[in-house]
């Protein structure tokens, strides 16, 4: 019987470069690594055999020492040996990190129970065979599978110990899957001898997801983008315990991560105004203060004064959430108030001339400009007439 | 409001003057310096001056007479009638408005009641009064000299007025309200902090110009991280290219090396067949050169037999043709012999006859020679006398001074000088004459007796007895020596040049020149006779004609001696001529022989040779017979010896295919090319491990990293910011471009705006001018905050504008009064329906015409309530007005009611 974490998709050192604040992108970074010391937390609680990592532990092949020091720093910490196949972000191509001086000397020094898998041949362990697909490039047009399609490898392995295989890519068609990493280093489990094999752990896919009778795709520990489907989990590792050759595998999954990525669609309307964001974002904020990345996508349309309304709305959910991104589609469509607010004014004939003009602009199309245009004059009036 | 009269005391010139506004319009009339403008002034004065003001502007207005001046004005408005009354002077100063039944009212309180009434801030005073007053209904009150000038430079103080009526006259215009200026003001200030003048480009040190900044930043800095990532990429392939390339060449080589070493072991194996095959094929080549040898000579020894018979054939005809040759030649020398003896005789007679005739010519020639040497005689004789007379005369020539004609003149300038200074002696000198004389008298020391006569041209004395001396000097002074001396020095100058020439006198002088050219002419004459006759070569001539005498007889002694013995009687050139005929004739046919017999001789010689050449071929052949027959022996020995070669030749060549058979079999052609090509493929490929390996080094080197740096996470960390940064300056940009274009519209508003704002104006002002200008006349009137700039345009179309000042005088003052007109006509609503204008002289551009289409204006401004005041020294050109006039320089008022001082 062999227990073990199935985890992938560390992608430590991510720079999360569309984040534009500096803090930000360290918390997202840091959570990532912290992501690690739960998964020894688990270790330790679970007494887990070992830690296999199908791919993907870091975010670049050409990860820096300091990136590398705190990975295997956060290695060294498990009580168990642990196994890593490079994957597409990471893989073993020349040059690559894997075979610098220094991720060695490294390794030695912080994490002697890492073994990083590059060969395509069996590992026996104690309880259990690991038969590793390393990726040694990107995007491989070959199969990572290719080397397990011949007899002899499984006529050569020990007939009573638990069979794994660890690999990274996606096992759908190209296009097929709105969270598959890469397009190509494509896996057919289909071609796998079913009962040769008693586990398939994968990587490439950040979301959880069986894929098979014996095969998973753990998904990332510390969610790090927005979900691409319905039924999509990050932020988890699969804890598997497989008692014996041939012995369907036990899967459990465990939660690693603290952040929240969440993807809001809210419509607006003129006559809710800001409101139905209001809910939607209170309600997936909660209590809680710089643990969410939230993109909002707006649409529908506001009215001048909704629209400025808008923009104070953002601004407190923007100090509350780690980061709040809009992607702003909602139309500017000004009321017969809003209008009137403007361009009926007989004591301030020049904005009611400017405002009117905008207005028939936008009764008949109008563009962007116009838009934007009657929304500084608004802005302006409002400022303006306060003073 | 209306004015119905005023009241002057002591207001300048005006002690006293009462004026009663009794029509409309109202036409104050008087010669200059009556007082029209200051009575127009007063008005004004009184009804915008502080009552209590001082300094020069109150100076002004007092009498020369004194007494304080008093200004009271009666006017109406809707709240009835009400009489002003001020007083400027000092601390005696006061202001009064009164109304019937109501508050009288004095001091500040009247001043500021009135300014509401007039419908301005105030009165004006203090020390620029004069400045402010003139600005004062300035629009109504055209003081005289102004009435050119631009008209809506008068609006300042009624802007506020005019633009509140023009709204309320329908302006559709908008205005800007405080709201409006402040948010343009605002929008004028974001966008030209934000963006570059004209340029719609960002500003330095914008957000917009710094996210600019920071997009071009980062785009610098991913493509250089691009271009290191990609050059890592390339490494890796190259590494990853070399790691698979080595692992394919390395089998590859070693069977290139096997192949190598078998192709080799083959090449000598060929070479041992080779060996084998080389003395077979010499042994071939020698007999087929045998072979060759013995058909040579074969064909050699049947050929030398084969020529005999034709040589013996030729050598018989060749004798034949010599026999026949010599036969010729011989005849033709029998004949030659007979022609060459007449040829000599007719040659030796030719001869004698040449002789004789030659005698016959040299006699001739010896008489002309001697007559040639006869006539020269004679020239001799006369050339000889002429000589002599020339020498004679040379020698006569040689004897005479010589006395040329400048010198004669130089002599006779001497003789005139020296004549002149003797007769200015003799002018000088005194004659002295005894007359009578009772005692003795002695003169010059020379005692004179009597009528006796003396002259002197010194000093002398003159004695007459004891007791009378006298001493004369004629000529009274020094000028008697002078002359004397003068002549002195004449006469030696004359003397001088006389003795140079050897002569006396000048006339001899004279004499002998005439004596010395009559001799140089007739020397002259003698020498061109002697060139004439021929002296210089007479006797050259002479001896030459001596030479040719003797020439000639003995050239004539030569010949007879030669024909001596013979017939020596002359010959004449026919029997010459016929003589050398006979020659030629024998000599064509001698020549003509000796040709004939020089080609007879020819044919001769060839013959002969033939001969010697057919013997000399004869004898070769039948020698290269023999030696051929010597040499290889008879024809038929060699034929049997290349029967037996032959065979020979067959069984080596036998041998020979053989063993080629074998080379075949083996690749022996093209074994060389085989080895070279597996030796070049050895070391092709070992050339491309090499590559393979040093590339594999490289790449290995160039991705050797020390971990300090990721150069792919800091690619797509750069990239997801570019984006980022994108996206924020295309938000930027929208904000900014909207913000200018909110501008714009408000800019766009407000220049529409200025033009529908002054409509209602323009519209008033066109109905004045358009009697005055014609119907399509307009005007245009800009307004941009202010009232500046007053155009007219005159045609149909609309398209010819003039400025106010472009315009010609009269039509500046027309279009001036028509827009005070028109503005007092929209202000007037704010005055009951009507305020007074006056036109203080306002017409001095306009002649008659002009006045009399100023008059229509007038008349609808009347019409509209406006009241006319003007003021003219030339009252009947306002004729056709019908005005009501007051005339100041009238001592009598021109109305009931108006009085004068």
């Amino acid at each position: 019987m062999i227990t073990f974490l199935h985890t992938a998709d560390w992608q430590i050192g991510k720079p999360f470069g569309q984040f534009q604040d500096a803090g930000k992108v360290a918390t997202l970074q840091k959570a990532r690594l912290d992501a690690l010391e739960n998964l020894a937390a688990l270790v330790r609680d679970h007494q887990v055999n070992a830690v296999l990592v199908c791919g993907d532990m870091f975010d670049s092949p050409l990860a820096t020492r300091s990136i590398v020091c705190q990975t295997l720093e956060k290695i060294g910490k498990m009580s168990c040996p642990v196994y890593a196949i490079p994957g597409n972000h990471d893989h073993a191509g020349p040059g690559t990190v894997w075979q610098m001086p220094y991720f060695e000397k490294e390794r030695k020094a912080l994490a002697p129970n890492l073994h990083v898998l590059i060969e395509e041949r069996p590992v026996e362990l104690d309880r259990a065979i690991l038969l590793p697909c390393p990726l040694l490039q990107r995007q491989t047009s070959g199969d990572p599978f290719g080397w397990l399609r011949g007899r002899e490898v499984w006529d050569g392995l020990s007939a009573n110990k638990p069979r794994i295989i660890l690999a990274h890519g996606t096992v759908q068609a190209f296009g097929a899957d709105p969270d598959q990493d890469s397009t190509s280093n494509y896996l057919d489990l289909e071609q796998l001898p079913a009962a040769e094999v008693d586990y398939v752990a994968l990587g490439d896919w950040h979301g959880l997801r069986q894929v098979g009778p014996v095969a998973w795709y753990s998904g990332t520990p510390e969610p790090d983008r927005f979900p691409r489907a319905a039924d999509y989990r990050a932020g988890q590792a699969l804890l598997v315990t497989v008692e014996g050759r041939g012995v369907p595998p036990k899967v459990e999954p465990v939660t690693t991560g603290q952040l929240t990525w969440a993807q809001l669609e809210v419509t607006l309307d003129t006559h809710s105004g800001v409101g139905p964001l209001d809910h939607r974002l209170g309600d997936l904020l909660g209590q809680a203060v710089g643990k969410h990345v939230v993109e909002v996508k707006l649409s529908g349309e506001l009215g001048l004064e909704a629209f400025s309304a808008l923009e104070e709305l953002l601004e407190k959910y923007r100090a509350r959430a780690l980061e709040l991104r809009v992607a702003q589609r909602v139309a500017v469509a000004p009321q017969a108030a809003d209008l009137a607010a403007l361009a009926k004014r007989p004591s301030d004939p020049m904005i009611a001339e400017v405002a009117t003009r905008l207005k028939h602009s936008l009764e008949t199309g109008g563009s962007e400009q116009d838009r934007a245009a009657l929304l500084a004059l608004h802005r302006l009036v409002r400022e303006l007439e306060e003073k | 409001m209306k004015l119905l009269k005023v009241e002057l005391e002591n207001y300048r010139c005006h002690r006293n003057l009462e004026v009663k506004f009794t029509g409309n319009p109202f036409l104050i009339t008087g010669p200059n310096e009556s007082g029209k403008s200051t009575l127009i002034e007063a008005i004004h004065r009184a009804f915008f001056l502080r009552f209590k003001s001082g300094g020069q502007v109150v100076e002004n207005m007092r009498s020369v007479a004194g007494g304080v001046p008093r200004v009271a004005i009666t006017f109406q408005t809707k709240e009835g009638t009400f009489t002003l009354r001020k007083e400027f002077l000092g601390a005696r100063s006061s202001a009064v408005l009164e109304q019937p039944h109501a508050e009288r009212l004095n001091g500040d309180t009247a001043e500021k009641r009135l300014a509401e009434i007039l419908g301005v801030s105030g009165p004006i005073s203090g020390g620029g009064a004069s400045g402010g007053l003139e600005k004062r209904w300035a629009h109504l009150w055209v003081w005289q000299g102004r009435s050119g000038l631009d008209p809506t430079q008068d609006l300042a103080e009624s802007r506020e007025a005019l633009l509140a009526r023009l709204q309320s006259h329908g302006a559709v215009g908008v205005l800007q309200s405080g709201l409006d200026r402040r948010v343009q003001d605002r929008l004028i200030e974001e966008v030209n902090s934000l963006l570059k003048a004209g340029a719609g480009e960002p500003r330095a040190n914008t957000r917009w110009a710094s996210l600019r900044a920071e997009v071009d930043r980062l785009k610098e800095r991913e493509e250089r991280l691009r271009q290191e990532v990609e050059a890592l990429g390339h490494a890796m392939n190259r590494k990853r290219d070399a790691d698979q390339a080595l692992a394919r060449l390395k089998p590859t080589l070693a069977q290139e090396e096997e192949a190598l070493q078998q192709a080799r072991r083959k090449r000598d194996e060929i070479a041992g067949l080779r060996q084998k095959l080389s003395p077979i094929e010499t042994e071939i080549q020698a007999n087929q050169v045998e072979i060759k040898r013995l058909v040579k000579q074969m064909t050699d020894l049947a050929e030398a037999e084969s020529v005999l018979p034709r040589l013996t054939q030729a050598q018989a005809d060749c004798a034949r043709e010599q026999a026949e040759a010599d036969g010729a030649s011989k005849y033709l020398e029998k004949q030659l012999a007979v022609v060459e003896v007449s040829l000599a005789q007719a040659q030796a007679e030719a001869e004698h006859l040449r002789r004789r005739r030659d005698l016959a010519l040299a006699e001739s020639e010896v008489q002309r020679a001697e007559a040639d040497l006869n006539r020269l005689e004679e020239r001799r004789c006369e050339v000889a006398k002429v000589f002599e007379n020339l020498r004679t005369r040379q020698d006569q020539l040689s004897a005479l001074p010589v006395v040329t004609p400048t010198i004669l003149t130089e002599l006779d300038q001497l003789q005139d000088v020296n004549n002149r200074a003797e007769a200015a002696v003799n002018a000088v000198a005194a004659e002295v004459q005894v007359i009578r004389a009772n005692d003795h008298v002695t003169i010059g020391g020379q005692i004179v007796l009597g009528d006796e006569e003396l002259r002197f041209t010194g000093p002398f004395e003159i004695q007459v007895g004891d007791r009378v001396e006298l001493r004369i000097s004629p000529g009274g002074g020094a000028s008697l020596d002078q002359a004397v001396a003068a002549r002195d020095g004449a006469a030696a100058a004359l003397g001088r040049a006389l003795a140079e020439c050897c002569v006396a006198s000048v006339a001899e002088a004279r004499e002998i020149l005439i004596r010395r050219q009559m001799l140089e002419q007739e020397i002259r004459a003698e020498e061109k006779q002697l060139k004439v006759i021929g002296a210089e070569t007479i006797e050259r001539d002479r001896a030459a004609a001596a030479q040719a005498l003797v020439q000639a007889k003995t050239r004539a002694e030569a010949i007879r001696k030669e024909i001596s013995g013979e017939d020596v009687s002359p010959a004449d050139d026919n029997a010459v001529r016929e003589a050398e005929t006979k020659v030629q004739r024998l000599a064509q046919e001698r020549k003509t022989l000796l040709e004939q017999l020089d080609e007879a001789k020819g044919r001769l010689f060839q013959a002969v040779q033939a001969v010697v050449e057919a013997n000399q071929s004869l004898r070769n052949a039948e020698t290269r017979r023999a030696t051929l027959i010597e040499m290889a022996g008879p024809a038929d020995a060699l034929a049997r010896r290349r029967e037996e070669l032959e065979q020979h030749l067959e069984e080596l060549r036998s041998q020979a295919i053989h063993v080629q058979a074998e080379l075949e079999a083996l690749g022996a052609a093209t074994i060389e090319e085989e080895v070279e090509m597996r030796e070049k493929a050895v070391t092709h490929l070992n050339e491309k491990m090499k590559q393979q390996t040093l590339v594999q080094v490289e790449a290995q080197t160039l991705l050797f990293r020390d971990g300090s740096h990721d150069p792919v996470s800091e690619l797509a960390a750069v990239q997801a910011k570019r984006e980022a940064a994108q996206e924020a300056e295309a938000q930027e940009n929208t904000r900014v471009s909207a913000l200018a274009y909110l501008l714009h519209l408000f800019q766009e508003v407000e220049a529409t705006s200025r033009e529908k704002f002054t409509e209602p104006l323009v519209e008033r002002v066109n109905a004045y001018v358009r009697p005055v200008f014609g119907a399509s006349a307009k005007v245009a009137v800009t307004y941009d905050g202010s009232f500046a700039g007053l155009f007219l345009d005159r045609s149909s179309s609309g398209k010819s504008r003039f400025a106010f000042d472009q315009l010609s005088g009269g039509a500046r003052e027309q279009l001036s009064v028509a827009f005070r007109l028109a503005v007092a006509e929209i202000l007037a609503a704010d005055h009951d329906g009507c305020l007074p204008i006056v036109l203080d002289d306002a017409l001095v551009s306009s002649d008659s015409t002009r006045i009399k289409q100023l008059q229509i204006m007038l008349n609808r401004a009347v019409r509209q309530g406006i009241q006319v005041i003007l003021t003219t020294c030339t009252p009947e050109i306002y004729a056709g007005l019908g005005a009501a006039t007051f005339d100041l320089g009238n001592t009598h008022p021109a109305l009931p009611g108006n009085k004068v001082p």
